[in-house]
């Protein structure tokens, strides 16, 4: 397995641009479905084969809790521009973590923080991880796609 | 070999110059996208792709652009036969993700070469 170098202080960008070149894609299995709103159908999170290869390697991406705050700062009213970009780049980069870390890592980073916060707390769960081999295996009715009430969730 | 080089300016030999700042400002993001099968086909800088509903995706950027406001959006997809109005818009757009639309004859449709690039100022 390739080193990864050492990109402390390495601009984000950069990071990826080495891992592009020298890693190659991770098609994962997993997918998450998840709903932020009653309204609408349930929505599917498919992790990106390069993101993933640069999480299983390690020493490449951001710890999230940058992405949360750079929401934060984004979710001013008076926001108009970045200025804390340092955190994405300055920032030690995460270790290499596991398959399922990752899958972990990306919901935070990518779902609603409403979602992955109380999935659990409703009526029925908001959020489910699971293989892309479980979802329904054509778009019928793509629109009405919800999460089964049904759906035991192991607490 | 590891190395650096530090320049303002390229230079060619017969079409004038540029500053190296256009890099910049050049594409930062790119995705190749399935969404019949909800795969990803080719990328680089996002980290996942929501399928939201028919005709309608959501890339997430794994380097956040600098605003919301501070870059532009290109989609476009496969050729239809007996296509009219066949539209590809983007809303809801942050730093960090944009929603895509795909629309073929006022209804979203699915594509299943969808491609989406953005090209502006990722966050220094």
């Amino acid at each position: 397995m390739i080193k990864t170098p050492e990109f402390q202080g390495t601009h984000l960008f950069d990071r990826l641009c080495w891992a592009k070149e020298n890693l190659d894609g991770v098609q994962s299995d997993y997918r998450v479905v998840f709903e932020d709103s009653i309204d609408d159908c349930a929505k599917i999170l498919v992790p990106d084969p390069n993101w993933m290869a640069c999480a299983l390697q390690g020493g490449i991406l951001p710890p999230v809790w940058v992405y949360h705050e750079l929401a934060k700062d984004e979710a001013q009213p008076d926001f108009k521009k970045h200025t804390r970009g340092y955190l994405l780049h300055q920032t030690e980069p995460v270790g290499a973590m596991t398959e399922e870390e990752a899958i972990e890592y990306l919901i935070m980073k990518d779902c609603p923080e409403s979602v992955w916060k109380t999935y659990n707390e409703g009526n029925r769960p908001t959020m489910v991880i699971c293989t892309k081999q479980q979802l329904p295996q054509t778009r019928e009715w793509r629109n009405a796609w919800k999460i089964s009430e049904e759906l035991n969730i192991a607490a | 070999m590891a190395g650096k080089i530090i320049a303002d300016t390229l230079e060619h030999s017969t079409s004038g110059s540029i500053g190296t700042n256009y890099l910049k400002e050049g594409t930062k993001c790119w995705l190749r996208y399935n969404q019949s099968t909800a795969s990803v086909l080719g990328s680089f800088a996002t980290s996942s792709v929501a399928d939201t509903a028919t005709g309608k995706y959501t890339p997430a950027f794994t380097n956040n652009m600098s605003s919301s406001t501070d870059f532009a959006t290109s989609v476009t997809r496969q050729a239809v036969a007996n296509f009219n109005h066949n539209v590809n818009y983007t809303e809801s757009e942050t730093s960090s993700n944009t929603l895509v639309f795909t629309v073929e004859n006022a209804t979203h449709v699915d594509g299943v070469n969808n491609h989406f690039s953005i090209s502006g100022g990722v966050l220094a």
